[in-house]
């Protein structure tokens, strides 16, 4: 199909659009666009039948009638899992502003070394674990070891080691397509690092940046193997589904309708911030 | 302190604001990285070394016995716990090669090939939404798509393509594999999205006016800038498989039992000897995989270097 | 509603009824209160009764609890997972802010002697019911350790498996007992049965069956040593080999998936994922078995913190101990899961007091019934078994098979 395609294609937008270049044959866009919406349809196909199934009278049977809205009139008439929602909510927002922090701040810095590899390695170490196994290890260290009490701060320290090296490996994909000459010919002209930093580097490393953000606090929002171990008495929205499998009481009703919300909720949000991301700030 | 600011800072206007000079205090330091490895090795690399030395204790009735031996280690073979985590890898390995073959073509149209920014901020937003849910309950409903009795077998049935329910589409590995195929997509796609993303159009030009082809220029200068997104991509995917536990729990049946699950079968015992030992050998494995990798490779693209900022 | 109920019927003011009319006073009162600290001391008389444990052993709603007897609960869930609770206790010195613990009884062959647990105090004054519990229940070895008392019963049941009538020929009313034999070996569900994960139960529920036939010598199912752990894998195996087992299941969504999907003809599931797949099904649909062999017993207790024994809230805990002896509790237990536990006379006493339909009523009975039917069979469970470590190593082997 590629080879077909290819010579007419090529005049028209080798001429038109920069950006068309690499492809002169539309026949690997079909195909990069056909795996991109199976995937995206693997996605979304369950998260689909799990919103139609959220207003079924049982939705795990696999059949999505009668309709009804007995699932969420539960969800509104049980109050227990909005405590463990917002700590969640603020802990993971925290835990995502600490990596992009520390992302960008080492992240720049790894990138200065002339041989980052061993600290690089170093810092990914924790993604090997498993997660059950570092949730054990620093349970023992800190409780067992250091005899503290565990709580909050222990989920978090717990959930910064899992999603910092992901964040810091985000910020290195970006910094190190950065060219320092840049700030050099910046501080000749007399720019403060800071100014140098925020109007040479920052429009650069953005995304990465960003991405370290949003990935920490997605990372963070859904762990569960490290937080077991490290909660003490603390519930976040994982360890609270994690619970409640166990109550021998289907928590399916509420577990589609709240799924189905965060979706309804989440989807705008994302959208917007990503809009605004691609489209309003990238002008260059 | 603004006799400080003037001496500190001659060029610039006098009477600076403490905070930004504060700020300015960001510049990259020579402490940066040390301190950064100090704090990361006290809460990282410290209670990995206590970990592993516990593989060598054993546990008794939920008590640990302080008597060092290779009973763990031994019991890893006798009970077939070792074959956990060879599965997993040997999964792990195929679902990434599987999800690099999808995201990679997928990631170039999206960073080069896609127009509009509004369809790329879309995009961008369907595959995050998918890390805001429980997994167990996206997982779930496969179960009631790909059972005996599901909407693929009915469908088959019902157009006359086979007789009696296809019995392998779930509770087996290809349902585990199939469950995987979603999740750890996004993961792949957005690393190398970032770096393709980053590479100069005009590059790209440049290999076309000499006459370069579209596989020269895939090859030449595609790949090996965005070398730093691909390795990210494959580390961001190859991990989390590894720790993989809610589709080949709902998935395999209990017939394809991988790395989470015996991990944390061990530890319902308080078993940490067990899941340390387990862990160290996933470790190794996974730090063969990469020598491996990075040998193969080392003739073509320096790894080395790879995350080294541009300096001439 | 439960207030306009109590006065309709003209009956005296109960202790409960006292309780309520005082609450919804220093309710209002703490409503009005400005100083937190106050209002909280102000809404419950005493400190909050600290507790921890399993999601079965919780009421929908504490606030259910408060309203009853005046107590405030501070509940912090867990999962069913022994290595977590332990770890927890005994690593995390929850007894040092935690009351009382629920868990499935066994816990206490460990922690009573280590000393986590207090004894009950069996003549407490608040324990006002301990004396009326039928010694089945309150003295049930997973309740004791060394002759001794550590837990108070909460709720409990004989586990054995559901099935479809149809698909084993058997009696549709689900009253006739079904061997365990058709569950491993039975040829007209061959590939149709669903095995529980949990190694504590399958392997203890197995081990029970060859016993019963005679396949092996043990004294303990549910405590298997060595040698007989390692006999017990190898059916299993055997058995998964010849492909008698569908899926091996963990959740509890998955036993109701399981079964309403019917994916399987037979599961060692819990008893409310039948209820739940009937909801969809139908009625009766499937039966949770009789069994000829025996059942795995299981009971939630209630332990007592040493440490809060020099706390001051003694009386509270005990209010709340007594509380789950009581019918309210065991009413709504039977009838939101369908567990029985101790005194269930009394939660038909309270059906009936508070105007429920007939049908729950004769649900509640039905539940006592049905386990006083199942108490006269062989019992096996243990929740910290001694031969833990090789008993999980050998179900590992099955699972790796």
């Amino acid at each position: 199909m590629s080879t077909m395609t290819l010579a007419p294609a090529r005049e028209d937008r080798a001429a038109a659009r920069p950006q068309g270049r690499l492809g002169q044959s539309a026949g690997w866009k079909t195909m990069a666009k056909a795996f991109g919406a199976f995937a995206l349809a693997m996605i979304y196909i369950p998260l689909i039948w799990l919103a139609v199934m959220s207003f079924a009278a049982s939705p795990l049977s696999g059949i999505p009638y009668p309709l009804t809205l007995d699932n969420y009139r539960q969800l509104g008439g049980d109050a227990r899992w909005v405590t463990p929602m917002q700590t969640s909510l603020w802990l993971s927002a925290l835990v995502a502003f600490v990596c992009m922090v520390i992302a960008t701040v080492v992240g720049r810095a790894i990138t200065r070394l002339e041989r980052p590899g061993g600290v690089i390695l170093l810092t990914l170490l924790p993604l090997f674990v498993p997660g059950l196994t570092m949730g054990a290890a620093l349970f023992i260290f800190l409780r067992s070891i250091l005899e503290l009490k565990l709580g909050i701060w222990s989920i978090f320290l717990g959930q910064l080691v899992w999603a910092l090296p992901f964040c810091m490996l985000l910020v290195l994909v970006i910094a190190s397509r950065f060219d320092l000459r840049l700030l050099e010919a910046a501080e000749d002209l007399g720019a403060s690092p800071w100014r140098r930093f925020w109007d040479i580097e920052m429009p650069i490393l953005r995304p990465g940046i960003f991405g370290a953000g949003i990935f920490g606090f997605l990372l963070s929002f859904n762990e569960l193997p490290r937080s077991l171990f490290l909660r003490g008495i603390e519930t976040t929205m994982p360890i609270y589904n994690w619970a409640m499998a166990a109550s021998q009481q289907s928590q399916i009703p509420i577990i589609f309708s709240l799924t189905t919300l965060l979706v309804a909720v989440t989807l705008p949000v994302m959208g917007v911030f990503f809009w605004f991301l691609f489209v309003k700030l990238d002008k260059n | 302190m603004t006799m400080q600011s003037r001496s500190d800072s001659p060029a610039l206007p006098q009477r600076r604001p403490f905070a930004k000079r504060l700020l300015d205090g960001l510049k990259p330091s020579r402490l940066t990285v040390p301190t950064f490895l100090l704090a990361w090795s006290f809460l990282v690399i410290a209670p990995l070394v206590v970990i592993v030395l516990f593989s060598f204790l054993q546990v008794k009735a939920y008590r640990v016995v302080y008597t060092p031996s290779l009973d763990t280690w031994i019991s890893l073979i006798d009970s077939g716990r070792w074959m956990a985590a060879v599965r997993t890898l040997r999964i792990g390995i195929t679902m990434t090669i599987i999800e690099f073959v999808l995201a990679f073509p997928f990631a170039l149209w999206l960073a080069k090939g896609c127009r509009s920014k509004t369809v790329k901020a879309m995009i961008i937003t369907l595959l995050t939404i998918p890390f805001f849910l429980d997994a167990a309950s996206r997982i779930i409903v496969w179960r009631s798509i790909l059972g005996q009795t599901g909407a693929v077998n009915t469908a088959l049935m019902s157009l006359g393509i086979t007789d009696a329910p296809i019995d392998w589409l779930l509770y087996s590995e290809f349902a585990v594999h199939f469950g995987l195929l979603g999740t750890h997509f996004p993961t792949m796609v957005f690393p190398i999205f970032m770096s393709i993303a980053l590479i100069d159009d005009d590059y790209i030009q440049a290999s076309q006016d000499l006459g370069g082809g579209p596989a020269q220029t895939l090859f030449n200068i595609i790949i090996p800038m965005a070398l730093p997104g691909i390795v990210a991509g494959i580390v961001f995917t190859l991990v989390p498989l590894m720790a993989a536990f809610v589709e080949p729990q709902l998935l395999g049946g209990g017939f394809v039992d991988l790395l989470g699950n015996s991990v944390n079968s061990a530890l319902q015992q308080l078993k940490y000897p067990t899941a340390a030992a387990l862990s160290t050998v996933v470790v190794a494995l996974l730090g063969i995989c990469l020598a491996v990798l990075v040998l193969v490779t080392r003739r073509r693209y320096d790894m080395a270097s790879m995350f080294v900022a541009i300096r001439r | 509603m439960e207030h306009d109920k109590i006065g309709a019927n003209g009956l005296p003011m109960s202790r409960r009824g006292f309780m309520e009319s005082v609450l919804s006073v220093t309710a209002l009162g703490a409503a009005a209160s400005v100083l937190p600290g106050l209002s909280q001391q102000a809404w419950a008389a005493g400190l909050p009764v600290k507790g921890y444990g399993v999601t079965t052993a919780q009421p929908k709603d504490w606030s259910r609890v408060t309203q009853s007897i005046g107590i405030q609960v501070d509940y912090t869930p867990t999962n069913a997972d022994i290595g977590v609770f332990m770890r927890d206790v005994m690593g995390n010195d929850l007894t040092s802010t935690h009351d009382v613990f629920i868990f499935d009884g066994g816990t206490e062959d460990l922690l009573g002697p280590e000393g986590y647990y207090a004894e009950i105090d069996e003549n407490h004054p608040e324990l006002k019911l301990w004396a009326r519990t039928p010694d089945s229940w309150k003295r049930s070895s997973f309740l004791r350790a060394d002759d001794k008392q550590y837990a108070v019963p909460v709720i409990g049941n004989g586990d054995a498996f559901g099935y479809f009538p149809a698909a084993i020929d058997a009696n549709p009313n689900g009253l006739d007992e079904v061997p365990w034999t058709t569950f491993f070996e039975g040829e007209n569900v061959k590939g149709r049965v669903a095995i529980d994960r949990s190694w504590l139960q399958s392997m203890a529920e197995t081990a029970n069956y060859l016993k019963h036939h005679g396949r092996i010598t043990v004294e303990d199912p549910a405590d298997l040593p060595a040698e007989q752990a390692r006999q017990v894998a190898d059916y299993l195996v055997e058995r998964k080999r010849a492909g008698q087992f569908r899926t091996i299941f963990t959740a509890f969504e998955e036993q109701v998936q399981l079964l309403s999907n019917k994916e399987v003809a037979m599961i060692n599931c819990w008893e409310p994922a039948t209820k739940e797949a009937n909801n969809a099904l139908g009625p009766n649909s499937v039966i949770y078995a009789f069994t000829v062999e025996g059942y795995y017993l299981w009971g939630h207790g209630a332990c007592v913190a040493a440490a809060a024994m020099d706390r001051g809230n003694v009386d509270n805990i005990y209010k709340l101990l007594n509380y789950f002896l009581d019918g309210e509790y065991r009413a709504f237990q039977a009838k939101e899961r369908g567990y029985a536990g101790p005194n269930m006379d009394l939660g038909v006493q309270y059906a009936i007091d508070h105007g429920w339909s007939k049908e729950d009523i004769d649900g509640l009975k039905w539940a006592e019934e049905k386990v006083r039917r199942k108490f006269q069979k062989p019992f096996f469970c243990k929740v910290v078994p001694e031969h833990a470590d090789v008993m999980e190593e050998e179900w590992q082997r099955f699972l790796n098979a």
